[in-house]
């Protein structure tokens, strides 16, 4: 049947009988983000212009896509992004992008100096010296939460390129989770919590409606200053999905009058978000240059792995160094070593020594010159660890390496081990007297090797922990650390 | 450790409730009485109905980015008051459009490019018809676009504004399969840290990604369209560029022309009439182009030609008016279309009336022809997952 068949109307019979009354009420369930609970007097207005009544039913945006592709019963779904969904169905629904919020960091005037102009490095940086302490939503369930894993990660990466699986192989996300001081179940709901906590953290993690919008509240001491990491943003679009094509003439109305100049600006005003029309004139603060957007990942693998390793944040982390300070390493190459542990302690990005990591120290040259725990709890803790190694003496009493692994394993509890020499084993234990000993070694080993050494044995042993040997002969030593940090 | 791109061991079902099942297309056509009185209401405040009281035929259609001339408000004058309102479904991506019976529910569909028309029209035959045709373009921010022109990728066109330039493609290509940063290009002074690609919609939803995706493989194939003997080879040499957008956008038609342009994509692939209608309309209503957005013109182009496919005799009508209408086509030219088979009139000559410089669109001289529908699919095939399947 052709629809038009049944179409036509005849304008004067129209006319007849006819004001331009409110249509027909109809009430709709949607399945919505926590945060658009803000939406309430917007949605009152919608069901006063158009007669349409939305039911939202509210939940974190991650949670309402895995509800969606397992099926729901809701006429309409209402999310910050539907790119969660992308990731996991084959098709999508009907869908129209409504009103636009970046993910931010709301920061305390102190700490927002610091951080102007930011990348997700410093951010990280900061945050793994106990200097950011912040709140951000669940990534299991929130949006907001899942966007700041996968613009630290992205950045940490630093491909230039969508995050893979196969670059999230080494956890980068510790640093930057140290910072997180409490979570919530949505965005909505991570700033009311920051209302209750905001003299214990420095920052919330959240959408930048979010942040404008506790600006407004009148609930905070002290206002927060927008920072928009400039290297990774992540834009939600609010897409309006149609779920139940019988729907459609609603749903028609609903968008209709969403993307109406008067409703985009209504919404602006009262919830912060950015028009997605842009001829509507923004107001000022919605006027700031967001940044660079960074390509999200192409695969729900990605997505896995992320929270695998958010369900590791906390864990205390323990790493043992162990430390060549045979003669053989003077010049270039201690100096090499001492500037590495100066770099990780002080700055680092992603990489650098965090609060509630433990660092052991093994030196060792003919024997185990000396052992020394540093567990951080400060950031003093970490100018000691920068210093540790810069008045510590080589030894020319030869180079036991398998005797000051065999140290190594027995205090590396559930850590793991980097050893790092440019000799071959002159002293201590044999490598068949090692591999004698520990058949099956305890503890992930990583082995970075400088110049001449030529550790086949510490190859197969640094394998069979699922480690490996990296070269620092051609780059620098600070690059090979990076390279391995927070493999496990 | 296993590549995400690998084809994934679990192949996930729909689930017995899915919403995404294609029932969207499946309408109630029961009209709905309160769209028509509207309709007529406002066709009355609008004094149009002050014309002889006619039969308004509501005629439903589906489509992509071509919904935008349809939503243009002289347009739908135009079409009203010649006894029109259409009503649109926006498909999200001319793949989207079915290509079976469900699309003949339509009184039309209109499918960005010919490619895709050309299969819609085999499978569920229609009536098409031609209005307009246009170039496959890549927009990008103007230093994006210096700085491609001082590494001599992109060169500058004639013109007081230099609005446009022409890309080298195989030259832009071989940046991204380098793995090449934006602030990398020396003397750039770009501070994006991605890797340089044009952002296009997703080849598997989007007409404009697939076609894309061939004027790269073109490019990277000695300038050779790829064949049935080496489509696979040469979609494999390409996947890496695809890849590194990973999870492909919607298309910037709109968004890049926002204020928040630079983070929708700073460089991506559009039409050019979406172009040309915003630098219009920017000229209109401000006196003057925007400056800072330009168009990059592949040197091997591409000219979409969007069809009308009629399913009905409404459909038919509507066919006819954009083909003939002068009032319509007119429109057509002021949204940046180009007229092809319907037409002499050119938007050079819209262009020029306005002050606007005028773009060459096959500056390279080479057309990109197009590889054969079933080598496109292979490469599709090749670079992207479609997760409901290669559409072509």
């Amino acid at each position: 049947m052709k629809a038009a068949l049944a179409a036509s109307l005849v304008v004067s019979a129209v006319l007849s009988g006819c004001t331009p009354g409110t249509p027909e009420p109809v009430a709709l369930t949607v399945l919505a983000s926590s945060e658009l609970a803000d939406l309430a007097p917007v949605l009152d207005d919608l069901r006063r212009d158009t007669g349409v009544e939305l039911k939202l039913d509210r939940r974190g945006t991650v949670r309402a896509s895995d509800d969606l592709v397992a099926g729901v019963d809701h006429d309409l779904a209402w999310l910050s992004t539907n790119r969660y969904l992308r990731l996991k169905a084959a098709d999508l629904p009907l869908s129209t992008s409504t009103m636009l919020s970046p993910l931010v960091l709301g920061v305390q005037a102190g700490k927002a100096d610091a951080l102007r102009d930011a990348s997700w490095a410093d951010v990280a940086s900061r945050a793994a010296a106990g200097e950011l302490r912040f709140g951000m939503a669940d990534p299991r369930v929130s949006g907001s939460g899942m966007a700041a894993l996968i613009g630290v990660a992205t950045a940490a990466a630093g491909t230039g390129a969508a995050l893979r699986a196969e670059d999230v192989t080494c956890d980068k996300l510790q640093g930057f989770l140290t910072g997180r001081v409490f979570g919530a179940p949505g965005a909505a709901e991570v700033g009311d919590e920051y209302v209750k906590r905001q003299d214990e953290v420095d920052a919330v993690v959240a959408y930048e409606s979010t942040v404008l919008s506790l600006n407004a509240s009148g609930q905070l001491r002290e206002p927060l200053e927008v920072v928009y990491p400039r290297d990774g943003i992540v834009l939600s679009d609010y897409p309006l999905m149609l779920l139940k094509p019988d729907k459609r003439a609603a749903y028609d109305r609903v968008v209709a009058w969403l993307r109406s100049p008067s409703a985009q600006r209504v919404i602006m005003e009262r919830t912060f978000r950015r028009p997605f029309d842009p001829q509507v004139e923004r107001t000022e603060k919605l006027r700031e240059p967001i940044g660079t957007a960074l390509y999200f990942p192409g695969t729900q693998e990605v997505v896995d792995t992320l929270l695998a390793a958010y369900d590791r944040a906390g864990q205390a982390g323990r790493v043992v160094f162990v430390l060549d300070h045979s003669t053989s390493m003077a010049g270039a190459r201690i100096a090499g070593l001492r500037e590495a542990f100066a770099t990780l302690s002080r700055a680092g990005g992603f990489d650098r020594f965090r609060v509630g990591e433990t660092v052991v120290l093994v030196r060792f040259a003919g024997t185990v010159l000396e052992e020394r725990s540093v567990v951080i709890g400060s950031a003093a803790d970490l100018e000691g660890l920068a210093t540790a190694l810069t008045t510590a003496e080589l030894s020319d009493s030869g180079t036991a390496i398998w005797s000051a692994l065999d140290h190594a394993y027995r205090v590396v509890g559930d850590g793991t081990v980097v050893l790092m020499t440019d000799g071959e084993n002159n002293a201590g234990m044999s490598a068949d007297e090692f591999l004698t000993a520990w058949p099956d070694p305890p503890a992930r080993t990583y082995a970075i090797r400088f110049g001449e050494a030529d550790p086949v044995e510490l190859d197969r042993v640094a394998r069979a922990t699922g480690g490996r040997v990296v070269d620092a002969g051609s780059g620098s030593l600070l690059e090979a650390v990076k390279e391995i940090r927070g493999c496990r | 450790m296993k590549s995400s791109t690998e084809e994934p061991a679990l192949v996930i079902l729909d689930p017995p409730r899915s919403v995404f099942r294609r029932k969207r297309f499946l309408l109630p056509f029961g009209i709905s009485a309160g769209i028509a009185l509207v309709g007529a209401f406002v066709l009355f405040a609008n004094g149009v109905a002050a014309l002889p009281f006619q039969g308004i035929t509501i005629v439903r259609a589906m489509m992509a980015s071509k919904v935008e001339f349809f939503s243009d408000n002289e347009v739908r004058r135009i079409l009203m008051a010649n006894g029109i309102q259409v009503h649109l479904t926006d498909s999200g991506g001319s793949q989207e459009i079915p290509r079976t019976e469900e699309a003949a529910a339509y009184d039309f569909v209109m499918p960005s490019g010919q490619v895709t028309a050309r299969q819609i029209h085999d499978k569920v035959g229609g009536t098409p018809f031609y209005p307009f045709t246009t170039p496959l373009v890549i927009a990008a921010f103007r230093d994006y676009a210096e700085a491609l022109d001082g590494q001599d990728v992109a060169d500058p066109q004639p013109g007081k504004d230099k609005l446009y330039y022409t890309l080298k493609m195989p030259e832009f290509v071989g940046l991204t399969l380098d793995g090449a940063t934006w602030n990398e290009l020396p003397g750039g002074d770009l501070t994006n840290a991605n890797r340089i690609i044009a952002q296009s919609p997703d080849p598997c939803r989007a007409y404009s990604g697939a076609a894309y995706l061939a004027l790269v493989a073109f490019a990277a194939n000695n300038r050779n369209v790829p064949t049935a003997a080496d489509a696979k080879a040469v979609g494999a040499r390409i996947k890496p560029l695809f890849e590194v957008e990973g999870q492909f956008g919607a298309g910037i038609g709109r968004t890049f022309f926002g204020p928040d342009g630079r983070t929708f994509a700073p460089v991506g692939v559009i039409y050019e009439h979406q172009y040309l209608a915003y630098q219009i309309r920017t000229k209109e209503r401000t006196g003057a182009v925007d400056p800072d957005r330009v168009l990059l013109y592949p040197d091997a182009h591409h000219h979409a030609e969007p069809w009308l496919i009629a399913f009905s005799e409404a459909g038919e009508k509507v066919g006819r008016l954009l083909q003939e209408n002068t009032d319509l086509q007119r429109r057509a030219l002021e949204l940046g279309f180009r007229l092809g088979r319907a037409g002499s009139a050119s938007v050079g000559t819209v262009l020029t009336e306005r002050g606007i410089d005028v773009p060459d669109p096959g500056a390279g001289d080479t057309e990109a022809f197009l590889p054969k529908s079933e080598d496109l699919t292979t490469m599709i095939a090749e670079v992207s997952r479609c997760p409901g399947g290669v559409p072509l």
